[in-house]
């Protein structure tokens, strides 16, 4: 077991190390000159040339990549042609309103999916079954980025339900800044009319980008259920005379969660670098939008930036995943370490 | 008849049952054909039949518990009138009626300790967690499980076969039934173990007050446990008597070929082990004749084209105007002379009869 | 005596030249009898297939030409003679949503073309290649698998200087990990079966081998996983075009159509609408064929890898 871990740790340390080089070749190539993009228009050939050494493009490719590293491992991850700010800076405030975007995702993910699967596990065949694998199918077709568009022009623009874009609405005053993050800063003061303001700005955003990863879960909910509803003992609970809400939860859930339980770990660092595909529609301050920026001004260090933070969420929320599990799931744990490859 | 076989008002009580499932192209077979049977308090009935005979399916629907299957007919408990559903059933499956089933590999779950699952029992029926443990202590006890109170935050896993069906069965009776089922308890357990799982339930039935209904395919369990008999061919009842009367005169040539299938332990070793030639038809493939003709070893002309009802071998005796003894029922039509023993067997010629 | 069988091994597994006419025969009236039980998947096979007749012929049916700018039509809502109504540049949406339809399966069928094939390179190499050759290709495969395809299209796309050329080789790139791994349990386990291990005793050659015995009893699988790849691939796709990654105006790709429609989405829905509609029927569509090769595939993928 501790040899499993081990060996598994090096594969992320690997990979996180692969990353690097592929962050860095990436920036090596992308052309949009960025010296010039830096200096900007009617840039004279001259002021190109000093951006280029003060950016350190004219040293050898080696010795451009052990510096990189070397400023990374200092959280130095260069400065952004576009906002000409540091961009661990940038990163350090697009990635919270991102991750709370995830959460409350998250949460909407879990408290759908998971009682629709049971429910139409329980009465499979039926139509309530069909209808909610239907809308699983189609929440799974649909395109996060199409969704979205659809959601702000039919219930915020329509029916004016929900903010048509942004974090906060400009005319609110949002108190000190404790952890960063914008809505748990506005829950810990008690901040109450911020926090309601955050959140009816983040419930169009999350619904977008948690459609896909509902249907998804409600498909492997059911799934997982109906295997186990088919199991004896389900039998014999229902003899001893338990209801089927009981049966339901505390014998066929509790076998069938945890397969479910793998694939939500998973899908937090896929929601992480979706969140590019649906925050800019709101222009939702995250760091999808700082990506989509990054990539109308051939921001390469930035674009960079982005690959490696969402890149080593990804690795590394796998490797929690796969830790879990097989230390919760007995039948995981003797597969993978029987088949030690 | 509200009576059964010892004249008490019966516990349990099937009326006219009926399961079917929809096959392939969507109609509806039937695996129990009208079934009808009561048992009565501390009464041992056993159910005996082939795989295919509809014996489980018998023992789920009786429970509300045939799941996809469509049920007709009736359940009488203790007096009240069911429809086999799983709702309307639920009042009274553990606290009147239990249930044991045959693989005791995964009649327990798996990710919940026992002491829970034999707990929840009570706690469901608004118990207290403390009287719900002791209950399952005293019983995992009798039963035979040893450091009981231990044993309750052990998983499933961590017992034996045999032991594990003794935790079966001290969940089946935490809410104190009147009535046990046990579908094949022993199917899956060694002889030794099999020997003693038999004797726990009957000095359980004995202690607890209890009824048992023994389904089995395996005559020689049902001869050591049950005081009447039930013989299920087809979904249908064939015989039904008290078991000795069964055993020394069957009334019905299955209930004479399985019998005579069991290998003896003394004597010379036969040239080839006797058994009933061919299988359960398919249900709904048999009709307006004996099922039982094409494997018959009486088999005569009628029985190819009339089905024999189900009807009593000689005289029913009366007392005070009211039956006192069930009588031995058998669906043949040449009862008597079985029970007589005057039938004479032919050599078997396999006969193909069209539906 | 029989006479001598060239291939023995072939009377195993199912004949090279194709099934003879009589199991032809069996397996159309199976296939119907399948989609009679399953409405829904069948629904999304007459979608699926109906958006490939689309991309195939879908521009000889249009009626105007996809880049046609015209000042004058812009931005106007559906109508007789516009179905989906016009663009922003005036440009007929219907024509446009036709054309897409090619340029956005086209460019999924390349991706996936390029990801299965090297993947099935690799996975081939990896199974029978030796435990050296094993370790190290899945090592790379695993490491390749760590990082989110998204992102590192995204990446790759910017690198190369987007458009829908760099769009295809990042996403392919990202994607062939994901078959080798497949490939290589697939063939792994049909290695191991006995038939093979018949015809290697008889002396049947290693290229053959894997051509004509192993190969085909796996591909079955890997068409399943292809399916549903149609799906989340043309998914990325339009995602790399909507956020500017892929293909670029005045291309009709869905994606590309959608960007541009969300500028305009409160003044003229149906510019973002259609193109969408299209883009989610085709996943859908995909989707549900997929799983129902799946669920047909499935008990024979049990037997297969001996569960």
């Amino acid at each position: 077991m501790v040899a499993f871990i081990t060996k598994r740790i090096g594969t992320v340390v690997l990979s996180l190390f692969v990353l690097t080089i592929v962050a860095f070749v990436l920036a090596e190539v992308i052309p949009g000159d960025p010296a010039r993009t830096y200096v900007g228009p009617g840039a004279t050939a001259a002021a190109i040339k000093a951006a280029e050494i003060h950016l350190g493009l004219n040293r050898p490719l080696v010795v451009q990549y052990w510096t990189y590293l070397v400023d990374l491992l200092h959280a130095n991850f260069g400065i952004s042609v576009f906002t000409h700010r540091p961009i661990t800076q940038d990163l350090g405030s697009a990635l919270p309103p991102s991750l709370e975007l995830v959460v409350i995702a998250m949460v909407l993910n879990i408290i759908v999916g998971i009682p629709l699967g049971v429910i139409s596990a329980a009465r499979a065949g039926g139509r309530l079954d069909a209808v909610t694998r239907v809308g699983a199918m189609a929440g799974a077709g649909i395109p996060p980025f199409f969704l979205a568009v659809m959601l702000q022009y039919l219930i915020a623009f329509r029916l004016n339900w929900f903010p048509l874009s942004g974090e906060f609405s400009t005319t609110v005053n949002l108190g000190h800044a404790i952890t960063g993050f914008p809505l748990l800063d506005a829950l810990l003061e008690g901040n109450w009319s911020v926090l309601g303001d955050g959140l009816d700005h983040i419930v169009l955003p999350a619904i977008a980008l948690a459609a896909g990863f509902t249907g998804v879960i409600v498909r492997t909910v059911r799934s997982s259920m109906i295997g186990a509803l088919g199991e004896e003992y389900i039998v014999l609970a229902y003899a001893k005379g338990l209801t089927e809400r009981t049966v339901l939860v505390r014998h066929a859930l509790r076998n069938a969660l945890l397969p479910s339980l793998t694939i939500l770990g998973m899908q937090v660092g896929w929601m992480l670098g979706s969140t590019i595909l649906v925050e800019s529609v709101f222009s939702y301050p995250g760091i999808g939008t700082y990506a989509v920026n990054a990539l109308f001004n051939s921001d390469l260090w930035a674009i960079v930036g982005i690959v490696l933070v969402i890149g080593a969420a990804f690795i590394v929320s796998n490797f929690i995943t796969d830790i879990v599990q097989m230390i919760a799931d007995p039948a995981v744990r003797a597969d993978r370490l029987g088949r030690s490859s | 008849m509200s009576e059964s076989g010892n004249g008490s008002v019966a516990v349990l009580g099937i009326d006219n049952l009926v399961v079917g499932y929809r096959d392939a192209r969507g109609r509806i077979q039937r695996v129990v054909d009208d079934v009808t049977l009561s048992v009565g308090a501390r009464e041992r009935l056993g159910i005996v039949g082939e795989s295919g005979s509809g014996k489980s399916s018998l023992a789920l629907a009786s429970l509300g518990l045939a799941r996809g299957a469509l049920v007709e007919g009736s359940v009488r408990v203790a007096g009240t009138r069911y429809q086999p559903s799983l709702r309307s059933m639920r009042s009274i499956r553990g606290s009147v009626i239990g249930l044991v089933l045959q693989d005791p590999l995964s009649a327990l779950n798996p990710v919940v300790p026992i002491g829970q699952q034999l707990e929840e029992v009570l706690t469901a029926r608004g118990s207290s967690r403390a009287v719900a443990r002791e209950r399952a202590v005293t019983l995992l006890d009798r039963v035979g499980v040893a450091r009981a109170r231990e044993r309750l935050r052990a998983y499933p896993r961590e017992f034996s076969g045999g032991m594990r069906q003794r935790v079966v069965i001290a969940m089946a009776l935490m809410a104190s039934p009147q009535v046990l089922i046990a579908d094949e308890p022993t199917t899956a357990l060694d002889l030794r173990t099999q020997r003693k799982v038999l004797d726990l339930l009957k000095q359980l039935c004995d202690e607890e007050e209890m009824a048992l209904v023994m389904i089995s395919h395996d005559i020689d369990v049902i001869a050591d446990i049950a005081q009447r008999t039930v013989v299920l061919y087809s979904g249908q009842i064939v015989e039904e008597g008290s078991t000795s009367g069964l055993l020394d005169h069957p009334g019905h040539p299955y209930t004479a070929g399985l019998l005579a299938s069991r290998p003896e332990l003394e004597g010379p070793i036969p040239a080839r082990l006797p058994s009933i030639v061919g299988s359960p038809p398919a249900p709904g493939s048999l009709t307006r004749c004996c099922r039982f003709f094409p494997r018959c070893s009486f088999a005569q002309a009628i029985c190819r084209e009339e089905e024999p009802a189900l009807t009593a071998v000689g005289v029913v005796a009366k007392r005070d105007g009211e039956r006192t003894e069930r009588a031995h029922t058998s669906r043949c039509h040449f009862r008597a002379a079985m029970v007589a023993g005057s039938l004479v067997a032919h050599p078997h010629v396999a006969q193909v009869v069209s539906p | 005596m029989s006479a001598v069988v060239s291939d023995p091994v072939m009377l195993a597994e199912r004949s090279p030249g194709g099934a003879s006419m009589e199991q032809r025969e069996g397996r159309t009236r199976r296939i119907i009898a399948v989609l009679r039980t399953h409405p829904v998947e069948a629904i999304g096979l007459c979608i699926a297939l109906f958006m490939v007749l689309v991309a195939l012929f879908g521009p000889l049916v249009a009626p105007q030409n996809p880049d046609d700018v015209s000042f004058a039509t812009r931005m106007l809502p559906p109508s007789a003679t516009n179905w989906f109504g016009t663009d922003d540049a005036g440009r007929d949406v219907l024509s446009r949503v036709l054309y897409g339809a090619r340029t956005t399966l086209s460019s999924v069928a390349i991706v996936i073309l390029i990801a299965a094939s090297v993947g099935t390179l690799v996975g081939t190499l990896a199974a029978l290649g030796g435990r050296a050759v094993d370790e190290f290709l899945m090592r790379l495969t695993d490491i390749g698998l760590s990082f989110p395809p998204l992102v590192l299209a995204i990446g790759l796309s910017a690198a190369f200087g987007g458009g829908l050329t760099a769009a295809i080789a990042a996403i392919s790139l990202s994607w062939w990990p994901g078959y080798a791994r497949l490939v290589r349990t697939l063939v792994a386990d049909t290695a191991n079966r006995d038939f093979v291990e018949n015809a290697r005793v008889l002396g049947v050659s290693r290229l053959r081998l894997v051509l004509r015995h192993i190969l085909p009893n796996a591909l079955d699988l890997l068409f399943v996983q292809v399916t549903l790849d149609i799906a989340f691939v043309a998914l990325t796709l339009s995602g790399l075009s909507f956020i500017g990654a892929g293909a670029r105006p005045p291309s009709p790709e869905w994606g590309a159509m959608i960007s541009e429609g969300s500028q305009v989405i409160t003044s003229a829905w149906w510019v973002a609408a259609f193109p969408g509609i299209a883009l989610t029927l085709t996943a859908i569509g995909f989707s549900l064929v997929g799983d129902l090769l799946r669920g047909q595939l499935d008990p024979r993928l049990k037997t297969m890898l001996g569960r």
